[in-house]
């Protein structure tokens, strides 16, 4: 890599994970010339590690504070990335999960691609507890519709009014339910919560140059046939076709660089390799370096001195931080012991799901909660046996050995099923992040700072799903054995989910936002955000599809005006 | 996503007991355990080079890994079908885990230092020779000891935890092997043309029945590969 990457670039897009690489991918169809700046390294397809076994990595493959989520995962994300690391105010324990790799976390990321509903885009209306956000369903269909096209989605249609269905054109047949996911759609449905085959960003017909999956392999590690999608395999390679781009890898962007106009002219960054400082310069700049990421990079983009960074008139970059507040609880089948074995492995995603359903609850203030969940199911014989996961089928019958612990430990292997809650944060004061006044990374620069609370919204939202999964896995005949300790214990880390968005804010309003409704940095007119940060709100939808969307439309905003010369 | 991190064992309790209890041996806390302080795999590890063990130095010795070995063929003894752990390679698969330069390694690598000069002493005590040299019946008198003893306190609190702590990694060791997929009953999944079938004949047989004889429905249920029934549908959630 060289330090000085000099040439005429119209984009530079920093982060090549959901939002940039579909930033990437429309710009260049749009005829846009663009530089990729990733901080990690590339990752050719063949040097995914697809069909290795567990016992065939050091320590039976288990995360380390190497690789965090496993030898073999393909994000090669960590908490504690050694060269950067990030602290938290006192008490608060922030879990932020980040990629260091060609794809980002879409890499490694569990595929479920739910739209977001005409609800979801005007809370504002609906309870007033969080803005509308700055375009209706209707706007982003088109968009969604687009993404979908390119991203490959299987799944059937829910036919409900808050979860819109994907054109049958682009809509790719439904993967098979397993068994114990046909238990649960069965009792869910009886107890009155809906369940459907759920939209996963997996192709089970071919795309363009990719293959359907072949329900073998874990998706987690990457998937080498293009069949689970991700940036890297799915969109990058498209960009790469124009000819129009060039990605930089290994390289970390440090700050935007401005001109006396106040208008971006490219990005520093550091060579993570060697330490060597370099700037890339383009007629324009996309943040999509995941949302607090992005919001560092603002922030440490400021005047020598100037705690406000970089965008940030309104005072909002860092601010209305969430996550998706979750909790699982664990069924034990009595049933479902010693039952028939076979290949339950599947696309190794969930299935199924159940979506919200309580949107009239809510309106009629029934509910001490304001905002929906979704349920996710899993576990079964789904997964090839994992080290620390034996225990659960080892000792039920106390610390027990020899003759017979083996017939035990085969007896329950399978009978396990848990319901997984992920639900919508409502973004308060208390949840931001910031730069730390001391701390900083390898290379100087200061760290990221996090400061986080849960609200009763969420406690509440958690009680309940502990009520209604316990209702669900009794019906089912089941016995819960774990999950429904006291809300506060129970609830997921701060961070835990993943889903970290909204520190850059798209609004109409240029005091209260980062973003205009385009992405599009109020304060540097030639500055994009196109990841999670500009996410109004942070629907229990998971986030990956609305993030591509909206960078799929907002490069088209951006693209039109460096076409007419706006820019 | 579950939490991608746990510590296998839990921690051991650092308390030292060095008096004597008629009839137990005292914990040999004061056993040297080797210093490991090279490096991990790294972030980037070339998964192609690197094979089933990690690319640090290994510090147990032989006789550690027989001892071992002999602990876990206790555990999940050798049946007419499956392999005893020993012959499956469970010691070399201990000499990487206390041999990593992990933190959640440590505990474990104290724990076989120690534990197995306690054994070797508890087997003298009890039965005048070491642990190697038990016969099975012995060993399992001892193991039993352990098992059952309190880890929270009482003169057999480490014996306790040692035996918590190899278990477990005995346990999750065996069942990630071939061999022990195979004892479990494990159906690996296997590359597929076309769709996923979803489960077999008997498994369905087995679902229908027991949704059946839970009074739930199963004719509106997506059943099997495409084309599904759309008979079913939810409409609570419309806008009235
Ligand atoms: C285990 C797991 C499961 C998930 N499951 C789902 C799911 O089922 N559905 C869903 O919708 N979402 C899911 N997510 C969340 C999903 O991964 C994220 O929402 C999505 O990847 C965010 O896209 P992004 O572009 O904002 O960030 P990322 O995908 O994280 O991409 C950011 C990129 O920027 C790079 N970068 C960061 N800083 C810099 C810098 N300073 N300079 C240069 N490059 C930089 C990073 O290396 C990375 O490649 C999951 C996440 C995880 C970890
Ligand atoms: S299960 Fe299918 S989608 Fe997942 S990695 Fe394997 S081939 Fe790819």
């Amino acid at each position: 890599m060289t330090n000085v990457v000099n040439e005429d670039y119209d984009v530079v897009v920093v982060g090549s994970g959901g939002g940039g690489g579909m930033a990437a991918y429309r710009l260049t169809a749009l005829g846009v010339k663009v530089c990729l700046v990733e901080q990690g390294p590339n990752q050719a397809p063949e040097d995914i590690p697809m069909f290795q076994r567990n016992d065939e990595a050091p320590l039976r493959a288990i995360g380390t504070p190497d690789k965090n989520w496993g030898y073999f995962d393909n994000g090669i994300c960590g908490t504690w990335l050694p060269d950067q690391p990030y602290t938290s105010d006192e008490g608060v324990d922030f879990t932020w999960y980040r990629a260091q790799v060609v794809g980002g976390r879409t890499n490694h990321y569990a595929r479920h691609s739910p739209r977001m509903g005409p609800y979801d885009f005007i809370q504002g209306d609906l309870d007033g507890l969080s803005p509308n956000w700055p375009v209706t369903y209707d706007e982003m269909k088109p968009y969604y519709d687009a993404t979908e096209a390119v991203v490959g989605i299987s799944g059937v249609n829910t036919g409900m009014y808050n979860h819109p269905g994907t054109p049958e054109d682009i809509l790719q047949p439904a993967i098979a339910p397993r068994a114990y996911e046909l238990l649960m759609m069965a009792s869910a449905r009886k107890v009155g919560v809906p369940a459907f085959q759920r939209h996963n960003a997996i192709l089970t017909r071919n795309l363009g140059d990719r293959l359907a999956c072949f329900y073998a392999t874990p998706c987690m590690r990457g998937c080498s046939i293009g069949a689970a999608f991700s940036s890297s395999t799915s969109l990058i390679p498209l960009a790469d076709k124009t000819g129009k781009l060039t990605i930089v890898t290994r390289a970390k962007v440090c700050t935007v660089e401005t001109g006396a106009d106040g208008k971006a002219t490219g990005v520093t960054f550091v060579d993570t390799q060697t330490g060597v400082e370099g700037r890339i310069k383009a007629r324009s700049v996309v943040l999509a370096a995941s949302a607090c990421a992005t919001a560092q990079i603002l922030l440490t983009s400021g005047k020598a001195g100037s705690k406000d960074g970089l965008a940030n008139n309104s005072g909002q970059v860092g601010r209305n931080l969430t996550d998706t507040p979750a909790v699982r609880v664990t069924g034990k089948f009595a049933s479902l012991e010693n039952r028939p074995r076979y290949d339950e492995f599947g696309a190794n995603m969930d299935h199924i799901y159940m979506p919200w359903w309580g949107y009239e609850a809510q309106k009629k203030g029934v509910m001490d909660f304001p905002r929906g969940y979704h349920i996710e199911v899993g576990q079964g014989f789904r997964d090839a046996p994992e080290l620390n996961a034996m225990q659960q089928y080892s000792d039920r019958n106390g610390l027990v050995f020899g003759e017979g612990l083996r017939d035990e430990i085969r007896r329950h292997w399978g009978s396990f099923v848990y319901l997984d809650g992920r639900g919508e944060m409502v973004a308060n004061e208390k949840s931001y992040c910031a730069l730390d006044s001391e701390m900083k990374n390898k290379w100087g620069y200061p760290v990221l700072r996090f400061s986080f609370e849960w609200s009763d919204y969420e406690y509440n939202q958690i009680e309940h799903m502990q009520e209604t999964f316990s209702a669900i896995i009794e019906r089912a005949g089941g016995e819960v054995v774990s999950g429904l300790g006291a809300s506060k214990d129970e609830i997921s880390k701060p961070g835990g989910m993943v889903h970290e968005v909204g520190t850059t804010r798209m609004g109409t309003d240029p005091d209260a936002t980062v973003c205009n409704p385009y992405g599009q940095c109020w304060d540097v007119d030639n500055l994009y955000v196109m990841d999670g940060g500009v996410l109004p709100t942070n629907p229990h939808k998971n986030p990956t599809l609305h993030i591509m969307a909206l960078a799929y439309r907002n490069s088209e905003n951006l693209a039109e005006r460096l076409r007419n010369g706006e820019i | 996503m579950a939490a991608a991190l746990s510590v296998v064992g839990g921690c051991a309790p650092k308390s030292i007991k060095t008096a004597a209890v008629d009839g137990i041996a005292p914990w040999p806390s004061n056993i040297a355990v080797p210093e490991v302080d090279h490096a991990g795999y790294g972030q980037f590890p070339d998964y192609f080079e690197i094979g089933e063990v990690g690319p640090w130095p290994k510090i147990l010795s032989d006789q550690h890994k027989r001892q071992l070995e002999k602990f876990a063929d206790l555990i999940l003894p050798a049946t007419e079908t499956a392999p005893a752990p020993s012959d499956v390679g469970i010691a070399e698969f201990f000499d990487d885990w206390v041999s990593a330069p992990y933190p959640w390694m440590t505990d474990t690598r104290r724990t076989v230092h120690h534990g197995f000069a306690w054994l070797d002493a508890q087997a003298e005590l009890m039965f005048k020779t070491k642990w190697l040299d038990l016969s099975d019946a012995q060993a399992t008198e001892i193991l039993t000891m352990m098992s059952e003893s309190s880890r929270e306190s009482g003169p057999l609190t480490q014996p306790a935890w040692m035996y918590k702590n190899l278990r477990e990694l005995t346990i999750g060791a065996y069942y990630t092997t071939p061999e022990g997929e195979v004892d479990l009953g494990h159906v690996a999944a296997q590359p597929l043309t076309g769709d996923y079938p979803g489960p077999t004949g008997e498994a369905l047989d087995h679902m229908r029945d027991l949704i059946l004889s839970l009074d739930l429905e199963w004719e509106d249920l997506p059943v099997g590969p495409p084309p599904y029934d759309t008979s079913y549908a939810f409409t609570g959630d419309e806008p009235k």
